[in-house]
């Protein structure tokens, strides 16, 4: 049965009631906007930032055995290695370690390969640049960006 | 000249009336934006400006500003001398009507006798500038627009004049000093509340803002009868739409809500403090509810408030011949 015009006022009011209601509920509540630049939103502890090359706290050195298994497995071919062999030595040695951070997909298959543990996961998630070529970062250098 | 003496003289008083009301008009068009956009952004759980000054505080400057520098387009087809005219048009009326609006008991520009029809007598001139607007942008979408609006205008203006004849017949006057002087006792919301109710939809509707704002609804047409328009122009019928908003509110505040009466605090400020306070209700409705079809809005006007409103006017006169 159709609402009579009473009942449809009645109606019309509560629903006008209910909705200013619920509107001032949300004006009173606290705005779930963050201010970007000014305030950051916490990381997680295991967030998958750009990745950096881990220090031996013992030798002062990088961790790193220049295995090339992160080269290898990398999906997005985003890391490259370059490694030397020094004369009278069997040991290959690190000697540029580069990761293009414009193919990096972010997907932790190095982190989770690498047999010395030797890279891991920074926090950083802010790595727009102006020039493509400046997201190819060098790791194995103390200083540079993101290490 | 002492300031006493160029107070007395006509030319004085015109200075002196035209620097305050636009004093009071320029305040008005930044807070009230300003509000509107922070009312908004905190209904929505945002924050709404930010960067711009304390809180975003001076983001309505910063807006006009960029609206000054911007430069004025005059599309092919219009009709230049209307479409140059029509902001004004719209404009001038929201400053006419300061001159009756009773901001305290000696802040009043001209306390005519016939105060209240002058008031809604000027705001109805605001509507030619509308459709003089959308007639003159050659657009189909500015003319629907202005046709949309003028529709709403005469329609809604009956439900406002019928709910301030209840005032008008209790306090025998259409001076609003006296109107205002009537409410020391009792504020004319409590006896009548139903037609304070009635103006605001009204008014709401005489603004032309959601959820009555078909003659603007951006989903449908564009932006309405101010299509056409960028820059300062824009800007001056931006201002005029805050403008009329904030006058509403004073009359709603005159006629209703006790005016400048109140206690401790200075009559000036109490004054403002319930201006804005309706101000604040109408962000608030129009954040919370949809755009009405036009259909719609006329059925809720001639089928429910016009006939509330004459009841109520036939109660309230019945009422006061008895007692």
């Amino acid at each position: 049965m159709k609402a009579s015009y009473f009942e449809k006022v009645g109606i019309g009011i509560k629903t006008v009631v209910k909705g200013m209601a619920k509107s001032l509920t949300y004006f009173f509540k606290k705005p779930v906007t963050l201010q970007y630049p000014h305030v950051r939103k916490k990381i997680a502890e295991r967030y998958r930032g750009s990745i950096r090359l881990k220090i031996d706290p013992e030798t002062g050195k990088f961790k790193c055995i220049a295995c090339t298994n992160c080269e290898k497995i990398c999906p997005a071919f985003a890391i490259t290695l370059k490694t030397e062999t020094p004369e009278g030595s069997k040991k290959k040695e690190l000697k540029e370690f580069y990761v293009d951070l414009g193919r990096c997909i972010y997907c932790g298959l190095c982190v989770d390969s690498c047999p010395v543990d030797a890279i891991e996961h920074s926090n950083v998630y802010e790595v727009a640049e102006r020039i493509k070529d400046n997201l190819i970062l060098r790791l194995d250098k103390i200083g540079e960006k993101n290490v | 000249m002492e300031f006493a003496s160029l107070l007395n003289t006509f030319l004085g008083r015109v200075i002196l009336s035209v620097a305050g009301v636009m004093i009071v008009f320029t305040f008005n068009a930044l807070i009230a934006v300003w509000l509107e956009r922070k009312i908004s952004g905190h209904i929505q759980l945002r924050l709404g400006p930010m960067e711009v000054g304390p809180h975003g505080l001076l983001q309505s400057a910063a807006d006009g500003l960029k609206l000054i520098c911007k430069e004025i387009i005059t599309p092919q087809g219009v009709d230049k001398k209307l479409f140059g005219l029509a902001p004004y048009m719209v404009f001038f009326p929201s400053l006419l009507m300061f001159v009756v609006i009773p901001f305290s008991d000696k802040l009043q520009v001209q306390d005519l006798n016939i105060g209240l029809l002058y008031f809604f007598s000027i705001s109805c001139i605001a509507t030619i500038g509308i459709f003089m607007a959308g007639w003159a942008s050659n657009n189909k979408y500015s003319l629907m627009g202005a046709v949309r609006s003028i529709a709403q205008s005469i329609a809604y203006e009956i439900p406002i004049i019928l709910s301030i004849l209840n005032i008008v017949i209790i306090t025998q006057s259409l001076k609003l000093s006296e109107i205002v002087k009537a409410q020391s006792n009792i504020w004319f919301i409590v006896p009548q509340f139903i037609p304070f109710i009635i103006y605001l939809i009204s008014a709401i509707a005489e603004l032309n803002r959601t959820p009555f704002d078909i003659p603007e609804a951006e989903s449908e047409l564009v932006a309405g009868f101010h299509t056409e328009y960028s820059g300062m122009r824009f800007a001056v019928f931006f201002m005029a739409e805050y403008t009329n908003m904030f006058l509403v509110s004073a009359m709603a505040t005159t006629l209703f809500l006790g005016g400048w009466n109140g206690p401790i605090l200075p009559p000036v400020v109490w004054f403002f403090i319930k201006t804005y306070a309706i101000v604040f209700i109408i962000i608030w409705v129009r954040w919370t509810f949809p755009r009405l079809r036009p259909d719609q809005l006329m059925n809720f006007c001639w089928k429910f408030l016009t006939p509330l409103a004459l009841v109520n006017l036939l109660v309230t006169t019945f009422i006061l011949k008895i007692l």
